[in-house]
């Protein structure tokens, strides 16, 4: 997931107080509840007032007035 | 796009109305700006910045006008798990809620967006070291609330029990 575990670390960031250095090594509980939230939410219908805006909003940079 | 945009909005928000709202503004926003957006640059963050600054600023809006009641009120908020241990969604959406807005930002978009340290840093305007940080301290506050002991040192079958420090 992430692909910059071999990049330095700015000097001080830190603190040197924060032994975990990477979020896959939030508790597996946690990460999947985190996951499983975002999923619910992305696997909803969009409702139909979103959707119609970005067709009329397409719409309108097709034909600018 | 339209999903993963609502997904985030959500996440910030710990609300769906607010976050059909803020990818509304998202949107108008966007078309006002299409101007901005250079081509063959990553849509999705920029649409994700949009949002996350509308989401900050009227945050802050917020902020002045209420003071810090709601802040001193969710830090002091503890969710423990139920007797069997079982962590429900209810109780870590409220957890998350209880997170500082900008900790709760850099968790969701390197744990649940997927995305790098480097992209989250562009989008959240922070050195990479900050977003790291804040993922940390989400992390440390969200296994606090929770009471849920790291499970690293478990496999991925240990008990419930075991991984909760409690008995059944």
């Amino acid at each position: 997931m992430n692909e910059d575990d071999q990049l330095p670390v700015p000097a001080g960031s830190d603190k040197g107080k924060m032994k975990v250095e990477d979020a896959s090594a939030l508790p597996a509980q946690l990460g999947q509840k985190l996951r499983n939230l975002f999923a619910d939410v992305e696997s909803q219908p969009v409702p139909d007032r979103l959707s119609k805006l970005l067709e009329a909003l397409a719409a309108k940079e097709k034909d600018p007035e | 796009m339209l999903p993963s945009l609502r997904a985030f909005a959500f996440s910030l928000s710990g609300n769906i109305d607010r976050a059909d709202d803020l990818v509304q503004e998202t949107l108008l926003k966007a078309w006002q700006h299409l101007d901005k957006f250079e081509e063959g640059t990553n849509l999705r963050a920029w649409l994700f910045t949009i949002l996350r600054n509308s989401y900050f600023s009227e945050l802050r809006k917020r902020r002045r006008e209420v003071e810090d009641a709601d802040g001193k009120m969710t830090a002091s908020l503890s969710v423990a798990p139920d007797q069997q241990g079982h962590l429900d969604m209810q109780d870590f959406r409220k957890a998350l809620a209880t997170l500082p807005p900008e900790q709760r930002e850099a968790l969701v978009l390197v744990g649940a967006v997927g995305m790098s340290y480097e992209e989250a840093a562009a989008i959240a305007k922070c050195a990479v070291g900050t977003i790291k940080s804040r993922v940390n301290r989400a992390r440390a506050k969200l296994t606090d609330v929770l009471g849920v002991a790291d499970t690293s040192a478990f496999g991925a079958d240990a008990p419930i029990s075991a991984i909760l420090g409690r008995e059944p």
